[in-house]
């Protein structure tokens, strides 16, 4: 386990050189000049180098690179320029807003992912497999900024149940119970696609498991079929569901969770990523991309963790 | 007197398109949804009522089922059937080409790097970690975002995020048949590493992976669409589906049809190639079925 910690942690070197040189390469590619920025486009051209000098922007990519990545360690991920402030503390701040609607997301697709995953398995050829089938290529087809527009439609336009909206109410008292309310529509139409997801990855490795010999001698040894599927089947089958579920939720929270936060103007990375695109605002969008990436790969790490700990079978190779 | 043994005719697929769509139902649904948006977006010029980027100011958001405007038109009185139609093309364009591209480069990346092994392996699949580490939503956005909005550079963008699990996929096959009885036979009977590849290699990895692109489908219209909806793809005023959606939204409450018509149209294409794919990779992988 310790190598394999070693090994694990010694190979997010490459991995994260390779991710940030990727947003690197993405910022020297940008239009715009830096220089133009700084001094406008009607400065004189010896003033214009000599700047060019002093920023260090004529030395070679790969020191240009070093350089760069010297100042991200640091902490200096440079500056918005739509909101003119350090790109890293907005970054971070924005960060536990999304987190709490991917928590509530996740939480919501594993349960019902798991559950729709291993009746139909346990059902296998009956209505309910079918139904969960259909369903489950329906909720992969939706769109995500289609189903949140339909929800708003219907639960927030026509039958006012629930906000639009946003984080919490700007007029009503400021409770957990508000933001929760907040929460509900955005979670649900961010968990559905990974839902499906899961459902399928659980319903294959079930029936994998349920295949094998041991199930037999387990119902002829008198266990019941619910100690028979709960406590053997579904355990064997624990490996496969926690390490789709895991890349799920790190799909979640970097990707689909975007999408819902523009529709439901939810005030976190996703959001803050389209305003930097609809703003041209290339610092602010590398500096989400870079922080996505970290936590993408950190994430993924946690994954393989728990996979090693909850599957015997690799646990000592 | 030589001795020929006596082989087993290989038993080969037989193309039999009618008895497959009988067979097998999601197959037959499918590929009806998905020829009929191809014959859409193909005959967009001749059955389309306008011109999708003709203004009627007079005729502002038209409900569904208005004379001359069958289902609606928008916020410019564009008709929204002729311009549903005509953004078909950009929907299917973004689903296959990116993925076949995609796919030609990831199996050859794969069997390079699975067949020869060594500094090859090492080099590309470990840039291939690099590439993969990062989540693909933002590395699309992102790419998009610095070549500039456009439909060639969405689709460029498109196919950066896709080459790493298509080689990933094609590298694992590889791996598997490299150890095959019949790439043995042709490395004993002194074909090049080049011949092997072509001959043996390639043939028998090409079914994993289109079945693995096929599978994808459905998610890259929704994926493709989504970079459009945020105004990464096509530009207007040309039609589009991803970006019809978020300019309907601003008049969501009270003519929803404006941007809920193209989702609709999207859920429709994507749930075709889902279930497309689903057959498909039941076809292909014979341990899927039962």
């Amino acid at each position: 386990m310790l190598a394999f910690l070693i090994r694990r942690l010694l190979l997010l070197i490459p991995v994260l050189l390779g991710g940030t040189g990727v947003v690197f390469v993405l910022i020297q590619l940008a239009p715009g000049d830096p220089i133009d920025v700084l001094m406008g486009v009607y400065s004189s051209p010896e003033a214009r180098a000599a700047l060019r000098e002093k920023y260090g922007l004529n030395d070679p990519a790969h020191v240009q690179y070093v350089r760069w990545l010297w100042a991200v360690l640091q902490g200096d991920w440079g500056t918005s320029i739509q909101q003119r402030v350090p790109v890293l503390p907005l970054v971070i701040e924005k960060f536990w807003i999304t987190l709490l609607l991917t928590g509530a997301a996740a939480l919501f697709a594993t349960v019902l992912g798991v559950v729709a995953g291993v009746v139909s398995a346990v059902r296998q050829n009956t209505w309910i497999d079918r139904l969960v089938l259909v369903v489950s290529v329906f909720a992969l087809s939706m769109p995500a900024y289609w189903l949140g527009l339909l929800f708003i439609f219907v639960f927030s336009v026509q039958l006012g149940w629930l906000p639009t909206g946003g984080l919490r109410s700007f007029i009503a008292e400021k409770t957990t119970l508000d933001v929760i309310e907040h929460m509900i529509m955005p979670g649900i139409v961010a968990g559905l696609t990974p839902a499906a997801i899961i459902a399928r990855v659980a319903r294959t490795a079930m029936l994998e498991v349920m295949r094998l010999d041991f199930m037999t001698a387990l119902r002829a040894k008198g266990l019941s079929e619910g100690a028979v599927i709960l406590r053997h089947a579904l355990r064997n089958a624990a490996p496969t569901i926690v390490s789709m579920t895991g890349l799920q939720i790190g799909y979640l929270i970097l990707g689909a969770a975007l999408f819902v936060e523009i529709i439901f103007s939810w005030p976190g990375l996703g959001l803050e990523i389209y305003k930097s695109v609809i703003g041209r605002d290339m610092p602010m969008m590398l500096g989400l991309v870079l922080f996505s990436t970290c936590v993408f790969v950190l994430l993924n790490l946690v994954v393989d963790i728990i996979y090693r700990i909850i599957n015997p079978r690799v646990r000592d190779s | 007197m030589a001795v020929t043994p006596e082989i087993a005719p290989v038993e080969r697929p037989v193309w039999r398109p009618w008895a497959l769509m009988t067979r097998h139902k999601s197959i037959a649904a499918g590929s009806a949804i998905v020829l009929l948006v191809v014959l859409m977006a193909l005959l967009a010029p001749v059955l389309s009522p306008y011109d999708p980027n003709e203004v009627h100011p007079l005729d502002r958001l038209k409900p569904i089922g208005s004379p001359g405007y069958l289902l609606g038109a928008d916020q410019q009185g564009r008709d929204m059937l002729t311009r549903l139609m005509w953004g078909a093309r950009s929907s299917l364009a973004i689903a296959v080409l990116p993925l076949s591209i995609s796919a030609i480069i990831g199996l050859a990346l794969g069997a390079i790097a699975g067949y020869l092994g060594r500094l090859s392996e090492t080099l590309i699949m470990r840039g291939m970690d690099v590439v993969f580490g990062l989540p693909p939503i933002l590395l699309a956005i992102a790419v998009s975002a610095t070549l500039g909005p456009g439909l060639v550079n969405l689709m460029l963008s498109l196919t950066i995020v896709l080459i790493p699990p298509m080689t990933r996929v094609t590298y694992q096959v590889v791996v598997g048949l490299k150890e095959q009885a019949f790439v043995e036979a042709a490395r004993a009977a002194g074909a090049s590493s080049f011949q092997i590849i072509f001959s043996q290699i390639l043939p028998n990895s090409l079914a994993p992976t289109i079945a693995y692109a096929a599978s994808l489908a459905g998610a890259m219209v929704v994926f493709g669409a989504g970079i459009s909806f945020i105004g990464l793809g096509i530009q207007p005023p040309d039609p589009d589906w991803g970006r019809m959606i978020n300019d309907g939204r601003e008049v969501l409450d009270l003519k929803p049809h404006v941007s809920t018509l193209p989702g609709l149209a999207i859920f429709v294409l994507a749930a075709g190639f889902n279930f497309l794919g689903d057959g498909v990779r039941d076809l292909l992988d014979p341990r899927m079925r039962q």
